[in-house]
């Protein structure tokens, strides 16, 4: 055979380790895979813990639009009618239709009242068939006072929707349903108007009957201010339940309160 | 003038102890995925060991490739024979350029002693040779360049599996992950809730084959243009090389 032929031959088939490397590399990945199966399961994440799951509710943002009185149903109310003085006739007016009636700001004798005279005693109706002498049953609409807006939640949040937008940065909280609950009682307990502006974190723990507890200042502000958001949390007192998707046995909150004149 | 106020809220779950909020326990997830997601996380397990093990091997070979030439080159510049350069070949073996010295070698011996051979006879004493000359200087070219082919070949083994790594590895994780998703809608369905607890623990399984997918992938692309570029580097080099040889030849021996 050819020298040359001979001598390429025997470099191509020089020994190949490649074997034992392959070795080497299950056994670094068996190792690789036995340290992230051994270390524990938070580990590099307990770092920003604190910071990964803050969720900013704000309750302001740009005032949207004052949407006010809401009607929700037209579901009849009760109101006082003014005490009228009218002729003294036997039978009231014929039923009206019901229509939406404002609160009344003069007490205006109903002139229709003496013109019809309808005895109609036996046909038994809800209203109007007494004198109109006293406080009396009108129909109208009820009016309540909603808040306006819904209270969007879970990071779908957009600004200036008035009173509850929300702006969550992380949720990893099971129930945001039980959060907008917290959020609202202890905003009915609050005293936003104090005139100076400042930012107040109070830290407190839910327990599972939904009890409060262990209600601390995190980050004070004037003193005044802090008492202002501990008190709205302290009267909140009570919660409902922690909700039973939620595993633990109490839940720590971080509530930012922030005043603005 | 309307007062507004703003909340934050930082929740910490502060329930059991498996309750580690942000950290992803892949054991569990791996422990609870179906048998397709093993099998898929079971391929690229190999395909990520093979190719760790080719990347450590060519790491090797390359690094005492450029190591043994560096020696190979001072021995072959300072020696005045070449019958001296290859007494040291043995001990440098791992370069490319001793193979491609080799064949040069043996392709001017057999010219060589065929010239001493013919014309004259065996009888004519050693030891007073006329100046040999060669035969044909494109016989050594084309040896040299058998023996370039041979070792860039030689370098070049096995690397293509890097490539062939780097580009299905992702899409046999994402397979994986397809599955898994179905698996997961599937389980909606059976469920009759979208709720997120249902969907959710089914997608993370699902994501693990992806991640584990591109976690083989991406060694095995940075390795592979590496690798390519280094061959690239050696085959300059025993080009150059070649041509030295073949200039000292025709110097020496035409």
């Amino acid at each position: 055979m050819d020298a040359v032929t001979q001598i390429l031959i025997d470099r191509s088939r020089e020994a190949d380790k490649i074997g034992r490397m392959v070795a080497l590399s299950l056994i670094a990945h068996a190792i690789l895979i036995a340290a992230v199966a051994l270390l524990p399961a938070n580990w590099g994440a307990s770092v920003k813990q604190d910071n990964a799951s803050t969720m900013v509710i704000s309750l302001g943002g740009a005032p949207g639009p004052k949407q006010g009185m809401t009607a929700i149903s037209p579901k009849p109310v009760q109101e006082a009618a003014p005490t009228t003085q009218k002729p003294n006739v036997q039978a009231p007016p014929a039923l009206a239709k019901p229509e939406v009636v404002e609160p009344l700001k003069t007490a205006k004798p109903q002139p229709k009242a003496s013109a019809k005279v309808e005895p109609k005693k036996n046909e038994p109706q809800l209203h109007s068939s007494k004198p109109t002498t006293g406080p009396e049953v009108k129909q109208g609409t009820a009016r309540v006072e909603t808040g306006g807006q819904a209270v969007p939640f879970g990071g779908l949040a957009t600004g200036g929707g008035g009173a509850g937008a929300a702006i969550t940065d992380y949720a990893n909280f099971c129930c945001p349903e039980y959060l907008t609950t917290l959020v609202q009682l202890v905003q009915r307990n609050w005293q936003q108007n104090q005139g100076v502006d400042g930012t107040v974190m109070i830290k407190f723990t839910i327990q599972r009957n939904g009890a409060i507890t262990n209600i601390e200042v995190e980050k004070q502000s004037v003193p005044f201010l802090d008492l202002a958001a501990q008190r709205a949390v302290a009267q909140t007192r009570q919660l409902p339940p922690l909700p039973t998707a939620f595993t633990g046995d109490q839940l720590t909150v971080h509530l930012l309160f922030q005043f603005k004149r | 003038m309307r007062t507004f106020g703003y909340f934050a809220l930082a929740l910490q779950a502060q329930g059991g102890p498996e309750s580690g909020t942000g950290g992803v326990d892949f054991v569990e997830l791996i422990a609870r995925s179906n048998w397709l997601t093993k099998g898929v996380l079971l391929i690229l397990l190999l395909f990520s060991a093979v190719s760790w093990g080719i990347i450590l091997y060519k790491t090797w070979q390359y690094r005492r490739a450029s190591r043994n030439t560096t020696m190979f080159l001072q021995v072959f510049r300072k020696s005045t024979k070449f019958s001296e350069v290859q007494a040291v070949c043995s001990s440098v073996s791992a370069s490319p350029l001793v193979g491609i010295f080799q064949s040069g070698y043996a392709e001017l011996n057999a010219q060589l002693r065929q010239h001493q051979q013919t014309p004259d006879g065996p009888n004519r004493p050693q030891a007073a040779p006329a100046r040999p000359t060669l035969k044909s200087l494109d016989a050594v070219d084309r040896a040299l360049l058998r023996a370039t082919t041979v070792e860039v070949g030689k370098l070049e083994k096995r690397v293509p599996f890097l490539a062939t790594t780097a580009s299905i590895t992702p899409f046999i994780g994402l397979f994986g992950t397809v599955w898994g998703i179905m698996a997961a809608f599937q389980n909606i369905g059976a469920q009759g809730s979208t709720s997120l607890n249902v969907v959710a623990p089914g997608i993370a399984e699902a994501l693990v084959a992806t991640a584990a997918g591109l976690f083989a992938a991406v060694p095995a692309v940075y390795f592979y243009n590496h690798f390519t570029n280094m061959v690239k580097e050696f085959a300059a080099e025993m080009d150059d090389f070649s041509l030295e040889f073949l200039n000292i030849s025709e110097r020496n021996f035409t």
